[in-house]
């Protein structure tokens, strides 16, 4: 009888747990390019194409997120409603089967209300797109385009299974309007399958397909946390230009992972490129309480120029996720502190590469900084007397930031 | 069987060190012009390796230990340079029917870019630049990717006078070719067979940036030299600033059709028509 109940307990937890990681998550999406409208940020009202989940729904830019779990299987039951163009939903950066690509020129599109079904494994945690491909040149820029998440495994919160945790993520979708294309489409010669394509002259510049001042006000795009709050940038581009993602330097950008995969060694670097098709996956954790901008700039391709430049507020405020933080890890100590000239950072653990430290004044800015080993000293003498920020980096343990009191001599 | 073995060891070691052996090649500095998929013709310049122009820029091949000796000879009616990017001393100026030859000793799988230098970035937009590819084996699967992309009213103007704040290129191409000459091009379309390691050479020699989005795969780069070295990433789309150069490693774990394309979709354009651009479609099969 014990043994039974064994088995039965055993049975029941392992179908748990295929449960857990054999989901199929569905989505329903409409592809449309029937009558379908956008405002944007000045107001004016463009012709656009979207992709909907439901017949009811109006298009918007860009489309929804779609969402699961690393391990779950994603099932999009797709119909077009199209009026005479061709669509499809291209799976972009999944790694799909030839079926399942949603390329016309390898596969196949729909015509006007005819459906099928797309579905993919999500194999890897990250940052995904989806669009359609059938003249994606115009049917991106009519806005036809959305974002793929997919979480990790049992829907933790970390980067990727196993990966680094965070305590918030925000998702950021980059993209251009030229609104000379959507009020003129150009024409799909579905025969041949070409089509005449105008220049390109953006003139509105989105970010989760808002613009102007609409981003000042958008709380799925402007930073708000505390300090030493782990907070996960999901970054990607759909547009047709570069962007140039600029933090402030006292949000501790790291950039961890790109296109669904982890990057060999976190990159500790304040500018973040990102081009057409791209996804990168940014770590900040803000080392003080302030409120600053991020620059998005969107950089013509062919000349470098800078477009246009939008800018994002962070608000950082409070601190508890630091002190948190600095109880349960003194990797490093400052001393003497208060210090007046030369102080020593010293880690409690035996670390064999450098460590970069940069020293920030209660502003934000970057006073100092010094590549140094551990035990070695920073000379502080020349800083005025005050209170500063020490962050340290180091690609064997987290990053850390230190108090520091600085004493006239 | 002991002596076997030590025979064994001795050949092994004879024959690599046959593999290290000096590579030959010719450079020629051509004139001519490139005809683009649309039939339309503009001036163009190339490093060819004989004295017959063809708008496709020679790739010099080599095995990693080889001694690589190039001679370049002008045979254009101006002067022109010839630099090789990240391998110093080897910056050369040559006057008309002049030569010059220069001896590399490439240690590991990489590309280096040649260009010319000079009245930079003239000469090389006007299609002086190519690449050095150094193979880690003989029978390496490789392909070959020479990305520039050209703006007609530039290259009529013989690359003089311009203002690059109004650069616009309207074609776009791949070893000097566009979708669908690319799918007839051995060094550009894939076609191998599911678990092949193919090595993909990219060298990005135009002005332009360019993203190249793999449908189905994520590659690995084995070799960067791009101002933030990707060595050990794998993506799916690969961002690459002007004179950038990638070797990307890729496994192909099933079979069928993946386009390759530059994302900026604009670049997929040639002669304001899409697909003509940046695109070619890899086979896989069984």
């Amino acid at each position: 009888m014990m043994r039974r109940r064994t088995y039965l307990s055993v049975f029941f937890f392992g179908c748990l747990l295929f449960s857990f990681a054999q989901n199929t998550i569905t989505y329903f999406s409409i592809l449309r390019s029937n009558a379908q409208k956008d405002t944007m940020c000045d107001g004016k009202v463009i012709p656009i194409f979207g992709i909907t989940n439901s017949l009811g729904a109006a298009a918007k830019i860009p489309a929804k997120i779609l969402y699961c779990n690393e391990g779950d299987s994603m099932v999009l039951n797709t119909k077009s409603i199209s009026q005479g163009e061709h669509h499809t939903i291209h799976l972009h950066g999944l790694d799909v089967d030839t079926r399942n690509d949603g390329d016309p020129a390898t596969s196949f599109w729909l015509s006007h209300m005819q459906d099928t079904t797309y579905s993919f494994k999500a194999k890897n945690a990250g940052t995904y797109l989806y669009h359609c491909h059938a003249a994606d040149v115009i049917h991106v820029q009519m806005g036809m385009y959305g974002m793929i998440v997919v979480r990790a495994a049992g829907g933790a919160k970390t980067a990727w299974t196993g990966g680094p945790s965070f305590d918030k993520d925000y998702k950021w979708l980059m993209s251009e309007v030229d609104s000379v294309w959507h009020y003129h489409v150009p024409v799909h010669d579905t025969i041949a399958d070409t089509v005449h394509v105008p220049k390109y002259v953006p003139n509105y510049f989105l970010i989760n397909g808002k613009c102007g001042s609409e981003i000042l006000n958008d709380d799925s795009i402007k930073i708000k946390g505390a300090q030493g709050e782990k907070i996960l940038m999901r970054l990607a581009n759909i547009g047709y230009l570069t962007n140039r993602i600029i933090f402030p330097s006292w949000l501790g950008a790291r950039i961890i992972d790109s296109d669904g995969r982890p990057l060999p060694n976190a990159i500790v670097n304040d500018t973040c490129y990102i081009m057409p098709g791209e996804r990168f996956s940014v770590m900040l954790q803000p080392t003080i309480q302030a409120t600053a901008n991020v620059a998005v700039e969107y950089l013509d391709m062919n000349t470098g120029n800078i477009t246009l430049t939008n800018q994002v507020p962070v608000n950082i405020n409070g601190v508890i996720g630091i002190k948190e933080e600095q109880l349960q890890e003194q990797l490093f100590s400052v001393y003497p502190n208060p210090g007046s000239d030369l102080i020593t950072i010293k880690s409690s653990v035996q670390i064999n590469s450098s460590l970069q430290c940069k020293v920030y004044n209660t502003l934000g800015q970057l006073v100092l900084e010094k590549n140094i080993r551990s035990g070695e000293t920073i000379d502080v003498s020349l800083l005025p007397s005050g209170l500063y920020n020490i962050i340290i980096y180091s690609s064997e343990v987290k990053s850390q930031s230190c108090k520091l009191i600085k004493v006239a001599r | 069987m002991r002596s076997l073995f030590f025979f064994s060891l001795f050949w092994l070691s004879l024959n690599d060190s046959v593999k290290a052996t000096k590579v030959f090649q010719n450079l020629f500095i051509n004139r001519g012009t490139l005809t683009t998929i649309k039939n339309t013709t503009f001036p163009f310049l190339a490093f060819n390796a004989t004295s017959t122009f063809t708008a496709e820029n020679v790739v010099v091949s080599c095995l990693k230990n080889d001694t690589l000796i190039i001679t370049v000879t002008n045979n254009d009616t101006t002067l022109h340079g010839f630099k090789i990017k990240n391998y110093s001393g080897i910056s050369y100026t040559i006057n008309p029917a002049a030569n010059i030859t220069c001896t590399l000793f490439p240690t590991q799988r990489s590309i280096y870019t040649f260009y010319d230098h000079l009245a930079y970035p003239r000469n090389m937009y006007m299609g002086l630049a190519g690449m050095i590819a150094v193979k880690d084996k003989a029978n390496d699967k490789v392909y070959y990717w020479n990305l520039k992309e050209h703006f007609t009213v530039f290259n009529q103007q013989l690359g003089y006078g311009l203002n690059w704040n109004n650069y616009y290129p309207d074609y776009f191409t791949i070893n000097g070719k566009s979708y669908s000459q690319l799918q007839l091009d051995p060094k550009v379309k894939i076609n191998n067979q599911v678990n092949d390691t193919i090595y993909i050479y990219v060298a990005n020699t135009g002005q332009s940036m360019h993203s190249l989005h793999f449908h189905g795969f994520h590659p690995k780069a084995v070799y960067s030299d791009s101002k933030l070295i990707k060595q050990n990433w794998i993506k799916d789309t690969w961002g690459m600033f002007s004179m950038d150069c990638v070797v990307l490693r890729m496994i192909p774990d099933k079979t069928g059709k993946y386009s390759v394309h530059d994302h900026n979709l604009v670049a997929v354009t040639g002669g304001n028509t899409h697909p003509n651009g940046m695109f070619t479609i890899m086979q896989i099969n069984p």
